[in-house]
């Protein structure tokens, strides 16, 4: 077996760290805006915008989970060289998590945080071919500009959801490609009760957006 | 990015990289958990505690090369801590700065709320000397941590009911607890309950820091934010029967201040910037020599 290639990180740390932490403040603070991020290589299957943001969040205190998909020797490799994270094979254990969803098959694999810390709830990143959004005034619906949709991409892996809550003044449509059934019910129905909860990073190829635990999702 | 512009030998924004991760998690998770204070660890500033060292933690994780940074103090950019804050970024971040709010893309703030209505993407970073607005009932950190994971808030409610008992209304005038998101009761800092109103569903991204005791909370943008009281006795915010000397406001929040050796007493707007840009109604005004600036101590829960 060949030795893991080690790929190009950051040109310059501490300014592409900031820039990719202030693009995921505003995803997070503002559920359903689409903000745009890379890095200079993309390491295997992982997207550059998915290595950005282990680049920007993770080190030696962050135990992080791969999915199978992304538990490979080249990746693993690359992430510990660059960020010196733990890799844990036990999701409960993770603080962050980097999967596709068709391969989550339980939510209640992942931490959501106690009562008294509810913090320690999982941040899990999704890879997924297209995020996009739509601004909705007053009838009138402005694309923003979304990222990795090619037009020929089929209409029906696309779900469209509809957010209100924290950060978003009234309400903001969001299209997410290859949702499974599993992530669909966890973010309607939302059985874990606040504080409590899993915040879900979508990631495209270079853009990302976030629903945190407070948002509340209808599929359209 | 001006690197040549940051002091030799300093990380930008002084804070070591590992450190301006970990606060960035925990921003992350306090956006996410609308009002719930988030425990962060890492290196310190250096400054002592009463000088805002948590809004500058959380203005260091947050600072980019593109920012335009306004600091106030009490509302005004001019007083030593602001002065000294602004200095201190500048220094180490070669940002530009500003006194114009509305030309900022992040405000760290002690004590006010601009009088300038905030938008969105601009971030408002509050120094918090007490992160804890249940502290001052209930001294155990365990007991209150349970009390926020078990939304047992009676305690609250029972002091500010003892106040109306007591004085006929809520005596408490600054740090005015309020509900964020309908969830969880949260120290607003000790700015004066007239701001507390514009917390609620602002535009901007609220983010807090407290240095001594290492806490984060934030409000995102469009966020539900009240301020506790009964039905009986509403909120209300102050209220001044004058108008500022200098721009003849009625709206904005007025510091009283002497203006003359005879110690005639007047009202100006404490928001520096929104009085200036308002203008001055006449031009004989004498302006105050010395604006008296209390300590963090004096007007922290000065009436508690
Ligand atoms: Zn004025």
């Amino acid at each position: 077996m060949n030795a893991p290639k080690i790929i190009r990180g950051f040109a310059e740390p501490v300014r592409d760290s900031q820039q990719t932490f202030r693009q995921l403040l505003k995803a997070m603070s503002e559920p359903g805006s689409v903000v745009n991020l890379t890095s200079p290589d993309a390491l295997t299957h992982l997207y550059s915008s998915t290595f950005a943001v282990c680049q920007a969040l993770l080190d030696q205190q962050t135990p992080l989970w791969l999915s199978p998909e992304f538990n490979t020797a080249d990746i693993r490799h690359n992430l510990h060289f660059h960020s010196g994270m733990p890799i844990t094979d036990e999701p409960a254990k993770a603080l962050f998590a980097i999967a596709y969803p068709g391969e989550i098959t339980a939510m209640s694999e992942f931490s959501i945080g106690s009562c008294e810390y509810p913090e320690t709830g999982c941040t899990l990143i999704l890879q997924v071919n297209s995020v996009s959004s739509e601004l909705t005034v007053s009838g009138l619906s402005a694309k923003e500009p979304s990222s990795g949709l090619s037009p020929l991409m089929s209409k029906q892996a696309l779900t469209s959801l509809k957010l209100s809550g924290p950060g978003i003044a009234t309400e903001k449509l969001i299209h997410i490609s290859d949702l499974n059934d599993v992530l669909i019910n966890y973010l309607v129905e939302r059985p874990d009760s606040f504080p409590l909860g899993i915040d879900l990073v979508f990631v495209a190829e270079q853009s990302l957006v976030c629903i945190p635990r407070t948002t509340t999702v209808e599929v359209l | 990015m001006s690197a040549a512009t940051i002091r030799d030998g300093y990380n930008f924004a002084y804070l070591d990289e590992q450190t301006k991760r970990m606060i960035r998690r925990a921003l992350l998770k306090a956006v996410a958990i609308p009002g719930y204070q988030v425990p962060f660890g890492g290196r310190e500033m250096p400054m002592p505690y009463g000088w805002g060292t948590g809004g500058m933690q959380v203005t260091a994780a947050v600072i980019g090369a593109d920012d335009v940074l306004k600091v106030i103090d009490q509302g005004a950019d001019d007083t030593t801590n602001a002065v000294s804050i602004r200095a201190f970024f500048k220094d180490l971040t070669g940002v530009e700065t500003t006194e114009k709010t509305r030309e900022a893309s992040l405000i760290q703030t002690r004590h006010r709320i601009p009088e300038a209505a905030l938008q969105e993407d601009q971030i408002l970073v509050y120094q918090v000397p007490i992160p804890e607005p249940l502290r001052f009932i209930e001294p155990s950190e365990v007991e209150t941590r349970k009390m926020h994971a078990l939304e047992d808030y009676g305690v609250m409610h029972v002091k500010l009911y003892e106040d109306i008992a007591h004085f006929g209304h809520i005596a408490t005038t600054y740090a005015y607890p309020v509900m964020v998101n309908g969830r969880y009761i949260m120290d607003p800092s000790p700015i004066p309950k007239f701001d507390n109103p514009k917390m609620h569903q602002m535009p901007a991204l609220q983010l807090f820091g407290a240095g001594r005791e290492k806490r984060i909370y934030a409000i995102p943008p469009y966020t539900d934010v009240k301020s506790l009281d009964f039905e009986d006795h509403p909120f209300e915010i102050q209220q001044w029967d004058e108008s500022c000397a200098i721009c003849g406001s009625h709206e904005s929040f007025l510091d009283e201040v002497i203006m003359d050796d005879l110690g005639t007493r007047s009202f100006i707007c404490s928001d520096t910037d929104f009085c200036r840009e308002r203008g001055p109604i006449e031009e004989s005004i004498n302006m105050p020599v010395d604006t008296p600036i209390d300590t963090p101590i004096d007007i922290l829960r000065e009436t508690l």
